[in-house]
Formats: C-alpha cells, structure tokens, sequence
C-alpha cells in the first residue's frame, strides 16, 4: 500500500536537542499561543464511493472514512484527545480549558467537552464547551482559546475538532460524510514549536448546507455551496488576511483550505496564487472524505507535520451559513519528539458491500432479538 | 388598420447564475438602460415574458412588479406565459399592440431567474410545461422526452446518438464570441464524451442549462438606428400550438406547431423561406434543432441531423444561411421565459454583422417540447 502522509504511523522521538527562536515577519500578527502538541484519530474504516454511486447512479470515484457502530464524536474527539496528550509533558488539571467543535455531538444539550475533559482526568476546574458553526466550529474554538492563553487567563488549553458526518441515504453528501477528529494542545507560544496568529474572520448568512433541529441529516445547498458559498467566504478570508498581513501566497509552505471535495480547495488556491506544490501533499478529500469540523484541523495537522523551522502555513477555514477563518501558523523551533503509534492511520480496512455501511451507520438492524 | 412596428432600442445582460440579484433586479439592469432618453415617458404598454416567478421567485403580477421598480406606475402591465415561448409570447402580445394601433411604443421584457430554488425544485418548474396527467405526474422531466424522443429518431433515422455530438460542439464554440453567453470556454469532443449522462442518450452538454437572464426592447411603430444605419422592423409575430402532450401527436417525430407557425408568419409578412438568410432555431436540446429544421423544411425527414452536420463540414462561412450564429441556446444557456428575447438580440447581432443593407431574419421559439411555439421574421433594412 502507498505510503502517504495521512497512512503513515505518527512516530515522535523524544529530544533534547537544541532549541532555537525563530522571529516571526512583523507584519502578521502573532500570539502568545501556539500549538504545543496535536493527535488525530481517522476511524480505520474505508467506504469505496463506488459502492453508493452503484447503488444509487452518479458517479464517483474516492473513499471515505468510516467509524464503527460503537463509535461516535465524543469517542472521536476523546481519542485524538488522548493521543495529543502524549505529544507534550503537561498535567491534565494544567488545562485551563476544552472546547469541542463538532457538528454531530450526541447529545443536543449535554457538553461532550465535559465528557472528554472527565475521561482524561482534567475535571473538575476547568472551562468547557461545544461550539457550532458547521464546518469551523473548531477553528472558531481554537481562537477564543487563543485569545484566552495569549491574555494569561489560563496557560494551557485543548481544542478538538471532532465529527462522525451523516449524509441521507442516496443523498448526494453520502459520497463524502466522513468521520475524523484532530486535537490540539494549545500553550504559551514560549513553550511551543508552532506559533499562531491572530486570525480574520468574514461571515455571512448565506444558504448552504444545513441541518435543522429534529432532523438526522444534513441538506445541501445544491449550486449556492459553490460560488455565493464556499468561494465568496473562503476567498474574502484569505484575501483580507494577506493584504493586512502585507504577505504573498509565496510566503507561505502551504496552503490549508477546507477540502468538502477534490476540487473546491484547489480551485480556491489556484485563484489566490497558490502554487500546487503548496496544497497537492495535504490532499485528503479523494481518500478520506469531508470529515465536517475536523477538516481543516486535519488539514493543518498534515501541513505542519511536513514542515521545517522558520515555514509559514496559511489556513483558511470554511464553515455553511457561512464564514471563513484565516490565520498563519509558523514554526519557530524544532517540534519536540515523542514516540506515538498510530495505527489507525494505517489504514487499507475498506467495507465490503453497502448493508456494511448500512449496518455500521446504524441504519439497518436486527429487527429480532 | 395596421402599422409597421420597429425595434428601436434592445438590451440583454450577461446570462449566469446571478446569485446576488433577484427577478426584479435582473429585469430592471435589463430595461433601465433603455429608459434613459425621453421615450421612457411615451412608453404605453409593459409587457413581461417570464414562466416562473411565482413558482420559484414567490412574484406574480410581474408586469405590475416590474414596472413599479421602473418609476413606471400607470402603464399598461400584462405578463404572458408559454413555457419556453413566454419571451416570444410577450414580443407577439407587444407587436400586435403596435400593429393594431393600440399604444405607440412598448416596452417588451423576458426575464427569468431559476437560480433561486433547488435544482430539484427548479426541474419540477420546467416540467410544468408537459402535461401534468400523462407525463409529469409519471416523474417525466422535459429532459426525459427529449431523451426518448432522441431513441425514437436514432432508431428510425437508423444513426447512433453520437451524429449529434459535432452540433453540440460547434454551438459551444459559436458562444465564445456572445457577449451575453453563460458558455464562453468552448467545449472539447473529449470533454463531451467524458461528461455524465443525465437521461440515455442524453449527456449533460446535450441538456440546456439553468441559468438567470433578462433582456429587453422597445417597440415603435416610427424606425431607429440600431447600428450601422439601418432599422429593424418586425415583419411578424406568429404562434401556433400541438398537443400538449408528445406521445399524443400524430407523429411523435413532428413539431407541426413549429411548421404551421413558420407558414403563418411567412404568410403573413409576404416572403418566402428563401429569402431567409439569418435563422435561430430553439435547440434546447440536439433533437429538437433537428426536427425544427425539418419542421420548417430545411432538411427532409429524419435528416435535421444530417443537415446539421453538413453545415460543419462544409464551414459555416460558406454557407448561405446563417444558422445559429452565436451559440444558440446550447452555448448561451436557458433562462427560460428571457431565451426567447435572447434570441431576437442575437439575431439582430447576426444581421448587423451582414453587410447586406437590407436582409431577413428568423427566430423561432419554443414552448415544452414544440407544443407551443412562436416565430418572428425580422427585417434589417435602410432607415
């Protein structure tokens, strides 16, 4: 099986190598916060796309994650969580905070934030939420998280970003729900191997996809998802934030757009200038899917894997209804090593038929006991 | 008494998914251009072609509508509906305004915006047009009876669905000089043999597309310089209607409404198809170009196709007959009620590109599939 960024094992080395500053460009402006450890959890599951465009015509021609019928966000999100953990030396009770993005948490009023924070020990002080806002209720998170740490009201802090995405059945999101969560540990910016910046946002109320309360699954938006949609809120982010930034796309290693295909993130790259050697290795949509909030997590949880001290990456969020979020990330040391097995990243586990799916997303089952 | 009645004045916008505007606001960008000079206050008739306002754009009354936005409370406001033909429709209704006396100048507008609604929503509006009992309610979209209508003369005319491919090629590649065409990139045999099937044999470049539009113009009864010094005069406005339903024509593979539509209006405005020498013909879909060009004679039964593809090889420039000049509805798209205005202005545009001083020109617009239909013969002659 070919080794891509997202099949390989995470393995981190623990060192105590050197550390050295790298100064940030003056222009962007970066905060006290950086991200001090990340962890990912994509199910093992893969669904071939061919196997629903057989059943219900169309075309496609991709895969996507799939969690198991045991698994939901907050098992996602706990388990990312878990892993970030193991990247840094930090206590969970040091945790000032946990905020959790999701677009399918369980319970309509109940915080899996809470649920998390108490399975990994970091209750009962601590600040916790659910936060939604389609696609970047993450990102949305990450930043007030930012705001928070860089004000000192806390020194350490996680963001998850977590989503088991359920689409209709023979509806055309049924190609690319996915599931996947990604956490981060945020810290001070002087602990940290990768720093943030402050971040622009541009929201409007635009018709896209959506999910009323009551309703199982999301409706999507048909032809508005395009241009009033991802590429107006996406595009005005991203320019906004350059030209205050006074930054190029050359400035930058890659490029972090929200994937909810193959083509839209490449399309909005290419508009703005950026090359495809800036965005083709952090691809995942053709294999993995749109996995909802936790898209543009994982999105920079690849970029920054690949990068070196002193690269920038620029991350534009998308979220339906609608609003872009874009900031910079730079490495500014060598990021610390810690031995991590990932085994479900390694992942070939493709289902076999569709009653498979069916069965896994609950939406068959025995009728006898 | 009748009088002669003259195009002075035309103005369409760019055909696109207009996200930002609504109805009203396509039709205004449409029309306000035109009001300008002191003829918006001798304008005694507004007359609207539209299908769907009040399906996906929640406005009826829309004459009334648009002509309020327009500061033109007062003048006579009717909006005609024939499906596909309602642009057509309203240039008849406008004309025989001015022929017979009744006003001496009339503002015509086609205007549609399908964007609005869902594409599922927006396939269920088109599909009014057909017969609810028979067709629609049997889940039949307009795109399904062009598709078996394309089985049915692939069998008789014993070709395969692919002798179509070159027209739908050419149409897009005659579009990437209209200004106002949604289709300006052209269209290559790889990308059309490459793009899904929407309804056998139909593939997505066969089908028209969904798309937001508006034009209007001014009829007179007193000549106006469109361009180049000369004047376009309406010879006739025509209609004609079949069945409503296509598997109760006597010949499936028949549009009789457009030959009977055509003979009228030749008749009426005193010529011969001979002298045509401009035509757009509403090739919403491959099949009904072809059948058109039977209907109205220029090629025989069972070989519009053949024709079709006769006039690519020899090169359109050798041609007497101007055929679709700018794309038709394949390149330009179908902002249904507005298509048959978009016609009349690429016409025009055809004509003044001739250097004839004085030449005729034919539209032809349909409604459903060729159950409705309306025929106008344009002559551009001197002031």
């Amino acid at each position: 099986m070919q080794r891509t960024p997202e099949t390989c094992p995470l393995r981190i080395v623990a060192s105590f190598g050197t550390i050295y500053w790298s100064k940030p460009i003056a222009t962007i402006e970066w905060s006290d916060c950086g991200i001090l450890s990340w962890g990912s959890y994509v199910p093992t599951f893969r669904l071939d796309t061919n196997l629903i465009s057989d059943q219900w015509g169309g075309q496609s021609s991709s895969s996507k994650s799939l969690a198991n019928i045991d698994e939901d966000a907050t098992t996602l999100g706990l388990e990312a969580t878990r892993r970030s953990l193991r990247g840094c030396s930090i206590a969970p009770d040091q945790l000032g905070c946990l905020l959790f993005g999701s677009e399918s948490k369980p319970y309509s009023a109940k915080a899996s934030a809470i649920t998390i924070a108490e399975a990994i020990g970091a209750t009962p002080w601590l600040g916790a939420a659910d936060l939604e806002s389609a696609c970047r209720g993450g990102i949305e998170g990450l930043f007030r998280l930012v705001d928070s740490i860089s004000n000192k009201r806390f020194s350490y802090a996680i963001l998850v970003a977590s989503d088991v995405a359920h689409a209709a059945i023979g509806d055309a999101l049924e190609l690319s729900a996915s599931a996947a969560a990604v956490a981060f540990v945020l810290g001070p910016a002087t602990e940290c191997s990768f720093v943030l910046s402050y971040s622009v946002t541009y929201c409007t109320d635009t018709h896209d996809f959506h999910r009323r309360d009551g309703s199982s699954f999301p409706v999507h938006g048909g032809r508005f998802t395009g241009e009033p949609a991802y590429f107006r809120h996406t595009l005005a982010a991203a320019q906004e934030f350059m030209q205050r930034t006074e930054t190029k796309p050359q400035d930058y290693r890659f490029a972090v757009f929200h994937q909810p295909n193959a083509k839209f993130p490449i399309e909005a790259a290419r508009r703005l200038g950026f090359s495809p050697a800036q965005y083709e290795p952090i691809m995942f949509a053709d294999r993995l899917g749109n996995p909802y909030a936790a898209n543009s997590p994982l999105g920079i949880s690849l970029a920054i894997r690949q990068c070196d001290v002193g690269d920038k990456v620029l991350v534009t969020s998308y979220g339906s209804g609608a609003g872009s979020d874009c900031f910079a990330i730079q490495q500014v040391r060598p990021r610390p090593t810690l031995i991590v097995d990932d085994k479900s990243a390694n992942s070939g586990n493709f289902v076999r038929t569709y009653a498979d799916y069916l069965r896994m997303t609950r939406r068959i089952k025995r009728e006898t006991e | 008494m009748t009088r002669s009645v003259f195009i002075t004045a035309i103005h369409g916008i760019p055909i696109a998914e207009h996200w930002g505007h609504s109805v009203l606001d396509l039709a205004t960008s449409a029309a306000e251009p035109l009001l300008r000079s002191d003829i918006a206050s001798r304008i005694g008739a507004l007359i609207v072609g539209n299908m769907l306002s009040g399906y996906l754009n929640s406005q009826e009354n829309l004459a009334v509508a648009i002509a309020d936005r327009l500061g033109m409370r007062g003048v006579e406001a009717i909006k005609t509906e024939a499906a596909c033909a309602s642009g057509a429709a309203a240039l008849r209704l406008g004309y025989t305004l001015i022929m017979s006396g009744c006003h001496d100048n009339v503002l015509v507008v086609g205007v549609e915006k399908l964007c609005d609604g869902s594409h599922s929503k927006v396939v269920e509006g088109l599909a009014l047009a057909n017969d609810f009992e028979t067709e629609t309610m049997m889940g039949l979209s307009n795109t399904n009876l062009a598709a078996l209508l394309t089985q049915l003369y692939c069998e008789a005319a014993k070709i395969d669905h692919s002798h179509f491919a070159k027209w739908v090629i050419r149409s897009y590649q005659r579009a990437k000089q209209n200004p106002t065409a949604m289709f300006r990139n052209g269209l290559t045999t790889g990308q059309y043999n490459r793009s899904p099937s929407v309804s056998s044999p139909l593939r997505v470049f066969d089908c028209p597309s969904i798309a937001d539009g508006a034009v209007a113009l001014i009829l007179s009864h007193q000549p106006f310089d469109l361009g180049g010094g000369s004047s376009i005069e309406i010879l006739g406005v025509d209609g004609a209607s079949d069945s409503l339903a296509v598997t109760q024509r006597t010949d499936l593979l028949e549009l009789s409404a457009c030959r009977i539509s055509a003979n009228r209006v030749l008749h009426n405005a005193g010529c011969d198809f001979g002298d045509i020498l401009h035509l757009e013909l509403h090739d919403a879909y491959p099949i009904i170009a072809a059948l058109s060009l039977e209907a109205i004679g220029l090629a025989k039964k069972l070989e519009g196709v053949d024709f079709l593809n006769q006039l690519i090889l020899l090169g359109d420039s050798k041609q007497s007959l101007e055929l679709l000049t700018f794309g038709g509805i394949k390149g330009r798209g179908h902002p249904v009620g507005a298509t048959g205005l978009y016609q009349i202005l690429d016409l025009i545009a055809s004509m003044n590109r001739s250097t004839l001083d004085d030449s005729l020109g034919m539209a032809q617009c349909l409604g459903g599939l060729g159950s409705n239909c309306f025929t106008t013969i344009l002559r551009k002659g001197p002031l």
